[in-house]
C-alpha cells in the first residue's frame, strides 16, 4: 500500500499502537525501508478519522482519504450482500472471517520469517564471497592508514572500525591508525577519561602525540594522569602556557621522562615568563616556540635541536634562541621587521649547519632584510621568504646582497606575496646565487619583461643563474608580460637530446627540468604557444586559451 | 610515451606522465633511462590497466593547478580525469570539485574489478588510488572517511557487531563528540 505522502513519524505515531491482526507494507514519504503495520489501523483511522485528523498534517489527508474510500467500499459491498441476512448470520461471517484472518496472518509471518531468513542469508553469502575479504591484512591496514586525513582523523578511524567485527579488529590492531595529533582538554570529566585511555592504548606501543589544552576551567587531574600513563612514548607534545596553567602542571611535566619525545611545541601567552627545563628528552630534535619573552637559556639541551621554529617572539630572543642551537639544520622564523635599515654587523651569527631557512614576514611598515644581516649560512641550500601578513615591509637589496654573500650555496630560492619586489631586485638576488637551481616567484612584483630578458639565455653571453632547471611562477592577475618574450626566454633554456648532441659547443645553462607559469586570471595565447610547442608538456605547464 | 605489457600480454603505448605517477613505473624508468623497451607489468591484466589509465572525454589539458581546462575555454573544471593522475605533482594542494561523473562511474565497478584495481594500485604503488575512491568521501572531498553504511555497501559487507560492540561504537561516537 502507498503511504507515499505520510511522514513517517505519522505513521509511527498513529499506525503503530495498533499492530495487530493483518499486517500490510507502505511506503512513507522519507527514506524508511518498508514498516510493517495491522491492518486494524485501517480501521483505526476509519473510525477515528475526526480524532486522527486532528493530529495530522495537511500533507497526508489525501491518504486518509483514500483509505476511508475503500473502507467505504468495503461496507457497500457488504451491505449489497448481506441485505437479506439476519444478524446471527452477520455475525458468524464475522467469526468466519477474523478466523480467515488468524489464518493467513499466520501463514504471513510464515513466510515473512522465511523471507527475512533468505535475505539475510544473501547478505551473509554475499559478505562471504565479497573480494574485499580476500585482501591481505596488511594491505587493508595501508588502506586505512591512507584514508584517515590529519583533520578528520579521530573522525575517520572511528568511521572505518564501525564497519564490520573484521574491520574492527584490524583497526585496532594497526597502532599507527591512532598515533596521529589528539587534542586532550584538560578540565574534561567523566566518559571523555575512559574515551581517551581506549584511544591512547591503540597506539601502543607507538609514539602518540598529543596537545593539551587548558582552560579557564580546573584542571582534571584524572585526564592529565592518563596522558602521564604514557608519558614515556608521547612522540610529541603541545603545551600551552597561560595565566590559568597551574604551577604544579608544569612541574609535573618538568620531571617527566620523555623518552620518546621528538616534538615539543610551547605556546607562551603575553605577559607571561615560563620558568621551564625540560631535561629528560633525549629524542628531541624538533622544537617550536611562540612569544617567549626572553631567551629561555635552560629550556631544553639546545645542542639537540635540528629543526627549529620561532614565532612572534622579540628579534633579540630569536637570535639570542638561534646562537644556541649549533646544531640547526631547518629553521622557520617569524619576524615582525626592523624599524630601521640595517648597519653592517661585523659578527653576524653563524648557523654552520643551517640547510633550510623559511623567513615569513609580519612587517609592517618596517624593514625585513636587517634580519639577513645578522645571519651567515655558509651551507644553507633553501630559502623560502613569504610576505603574507607583511604590510608596506621595505626590501634593501644591499643587505640581502651580503647575506648571499655569506650563504653561497643556495640552490633553492622562494619569494611569495611581495609587493614590492622590482625587476632589478629579482636580477640582482639571482646574479648573486650562483648554485640555484629552483627558483619560485608566487605572487609577486618583479617578475616582469625586464627580468625575462635578464634570464634568457644568448650563445655567447655569460648567463644568469646557469643551473636554473625549475621555475614556478604564480601571478595574481592578468598576463601582464610580453607572451613573446616569456616564450623566448623558456625556449632558450630547452633542447631535446638530440638537438643537443648536435650541438658543436654544449650551452652553458641547464636544461629545463620543469617549469609551471600560473596567471591566475589569464592564459598563454597562441603566440606563446607557438614558441614552446616543441616542449614537452610534463616539463612545461601552463594554462592555455583565449580571452 | 612509454610502452607497457599487461600480464595478458597486451600492450600500451603511456603518456610518461601519466604513467610516472605510479612509483612503480617511475622507478622502473628511472633505472632503465630512455629506453624503448617496453615495461613488463606481470601483475596488472589489460583489463584493470585500461581502468586506471583511460582517460575520460572532454577536457584535454591540464592547467597548473591540477585541473583539466578545455582547449577551448580557460576555466573549465572538471575532475573528470583518470585515477593514476589523482596524484598531482604537489599532493598539499587541496582539490576543489566534487565528485564527478567519471570517479561515480570509475566507483560502480563490479565487485571483482574493484577488488583487481585495488591490488593493481597496490602493486604499482599509486597510493591515491589505494584509498581516495574506496573508504574517502567521494562527495566531499575534504570530509575524510565515509560513513560506515556507505563502505557496507559498497563493498558488501555486513553489520555483524554483537550488542556489546554496538554499545562500544556508540560510547566511541559520543566520545568524540564530547572530546
Amino acid at each position: 500500500m502507498n503511504l507515499s505522502s505520510v511522514n513517517a513519524a505519522f505513521i509511527q505515531h498513529v499506525l503503530e499502537p495498533n499492530t495487530r491482526g493483518l499486517a500490510f507494507s507502505g511506503k512513507c514519504s522519507e527514506r524508511e525501508p518498508n514498516r510493517t503495520f495491522a491492518a486494524s489501523c485501517l480501521k483505526t483511522i476509519s473510525l477515528h478519522l475526526p480524532q486522527v485528523q486532528l493530529c495530522l498534517p495537511l500533507i497526508a489527508m489525501p491518504t486518509i482519504a483514500v483509505i476511508g474510500a475503500s473502507v467505504r467500499a468495503a461496507l457497500l459491498e457488504q451491505t449489497e450482500r448481506t441485505r437479506r441476512c439476519s444478524k446471527a448470520e452477520i455475525e458468524r461471517i464475522i467469526e468466519e472471517s477474523e478466523r480467515e484472518i488468524i489464518s493467513l496472518q499466520s501463514q504471513i509471518d510464515a513466510l515473512v520469517e522465511l523471507r527475512d531468513s533468505y535475505r539475510a542469508r544473501v547478505y551473509a553469502l554475499k559478505h562471504i564471497v565479497s573480494p574485499i575479504h580476500s585482501l591481505p591484512v596488511e594491505l587493508l591496514a595501508k588502506i586505512f592508514d591512507l584514508a584517515i586525513k590529519g583533520e578528520t582523523h579521530i573522525q575517520d578511524a572511528h568511521r572505518i572500525s564501525h564497519v564490520c567485527s573484521d574491520w574492527r579488529r584490524v583497526a585496532h590492531s594497526t597502532p599507527r591508525l591512532w598515533t596521529r595529533p589528539l587534542q586532550v582538554k584538560l578540565w574534561k570529566t567523566g566518559r571523555v577519561i575512559d574515551g581517551l585511555k581506549a584511544w591512547l592504548a591503540r597506539s601502543e606501543p607507538m609514539a602518540a602525540r598529543v596537545s593539551l589544552v587548558s582552560g579557564f576551567e580546573d584542571i582534571n587531574r584524572e585526564i592529565l594522569e592518563e596522558v602521564l600513563r604514557v608519558v614515556r612514548r608521547l612522540g610529541s607534545l603541545d603545551l600551552p602556557i597561560t595565566r590559568t596553567t597551574p604551577s604544579w602542571l608544569v612541574a609535573q611535566l618538568e620531571q617527566s621522562e620523555f623518552d620518546g619525545l621528538e616534538e615539543l611545541h610551547l605556546r607562551v601567552a603575553t605577559w607571561i615568563d615560563p620558568a621551564l627545563a625540560f631535561t629528560t628528552v633525549p629524542r628531541l630534535r624538533k622544537l617550536r616556540l611562540i612569544n617567549f619573552p626572553r631567551v629561555p637559556q635552560t629550556l631544553v639541551p639546545w645542542a639537540q635541536i635540528t629543526d627549529l621554529t620561532l614565532s612572534e617572539n622579540p628579534h633579540d630572543v630569536t637570535f639570542g634562541i638561534l646562537a644556541m642551537c649549533p646544531n640547526l639544520v631547518v629553521a622557520s622564523i617569524t619576524t615582525c621587521g626592523f624599524r630601521y635599515h640595517s648597519q653592517i654587523q661585523p659578527n653576524p651569527l653563524v648557523l654552520g649547519q643551517l640547510h633550510t631557512l623559511t623567513l615569513h614576514s609580519m612587517a609592517k611598515s618596517s624593514y625585513v632584510t636587517p634580519f639577513f644581516s645578522h645571519l651567515s649560512t655558509p651551507l644553507l641550500q633553501s630559502l623560502r621568504v613569504n610576505f603574507r601578513d607583511s604590510k608596506r615591509s621595505y626590501w634593501s637589496q644591499t643587505d640581502f646582497t651580503a647575506f648571499q654573500l655569506r650563504a653561497p650555496n643556495i640552490a633553492q630560492l622562494e619569494f611569495a606575496n611581495s609587493d614590492d619586489f622590482t625587476p632589478g631586485s629579482l636580477e640582482a638576488t639571482i646574479r648573486s646565487a650562483p648554485s640555484l637551481t629552483h627558483l619560485t616567484i608566487a605572487l609577486c612584483t618583479g617578475f616582469d619583461d625586464s627580468f625575462i630578458r635578464a634570464l634568457r639565455y644568448r650563445d655567447g653571453v655569460p648567463p644568469i643563474a646557469p643551473c636554473l632547471q625549475n621555475l614556478v611562477v604564480h601571478k595574481g592577475h592578468y598576463v601582464d608580460v610580453a607572451e613573446d618574450v616569456l616564450a623566448a626566454m623558456i625556449a632558450s633554456r630547452w633542447w631535446t637530446d638530440a638537438e643537443f648532441a648536435s650541438l658543436e659547443v654544449p650551452p652553458a645553462v641547464t636544461r629545463w627540468t620543469y617549469v609551471e607559469l600560473d596567471f591566475r586570471l589569464g592564459t598563454l595565447g597562441s603566440c606563446f604557444m607557438g614558441i614552446v610547442k616543441h616542449i614537452p608538456s610534463h616539463v612545461l605547464r601552463y594554462a592555455k586559451g583565449h580571452f | 610515451m612509454v610502452l607497457l605489457v599487461t600480464s595478458d600480454n597486451e600492450q600500451f603505448q603511456t603518456e610518461k606522465d601519466i604513467v610516472e605517477r605510479s612509483v612503480l613505473i617511475k622507478n622502473m624508468l628511472e633505472d632503465v633511462g630512455e629506453s624503448d623497451q617496453p615495461i613488463p607489468l606481470p601483475n596488472v591484466s589489460s583489463s584493470v590497466l585500461k581502468k586506471v589509465t583511460q582517460p575520460s572525454t572532454g577536457p584535454t589539458e591540464i592547467d597548473v593547478r591540477g585541473r583539466y581546462l578545455s582547449t577551448a575555454s580557460t576555466t573549465v573544471e572538471s575532475p573528470s580525469r583518470p585515477p593514476i593522475l589523482e596524484q598531482s605533482q604537489d599532493e598539499t594542494r587541496k582539490r576543489t570539485t566534487d565528485i564527478s561523473e567519471w570517479d561515480q562511474k570509475f566507483i560502480t565497478v563490479d565487485q571483482e574489478m574493484l577488488f583487481e584495481i585495488i591490488l593493481a594500485a597496490n602493486y604499482l604503488d599509486i597510493k591515491s588510488l589505494l584509498c581516495r575512491r574506496w573508504l574517502q568521501d567521494g562527495s566531499q572531498h575534504d570530509q575524510g572517511a565515509r560513513p560506515p553504511e556507505e563502505i557496507r555497501k559498497l563493498f558488501n559487507i555486513v553489520n555483524d557487531f554483537t550488542p556489546e560492540e554496538e554499545a562500544q561504537i556508540k560510547k566511541e561516537n559520543e566520545w568524540a563528540e564530547d572530546r
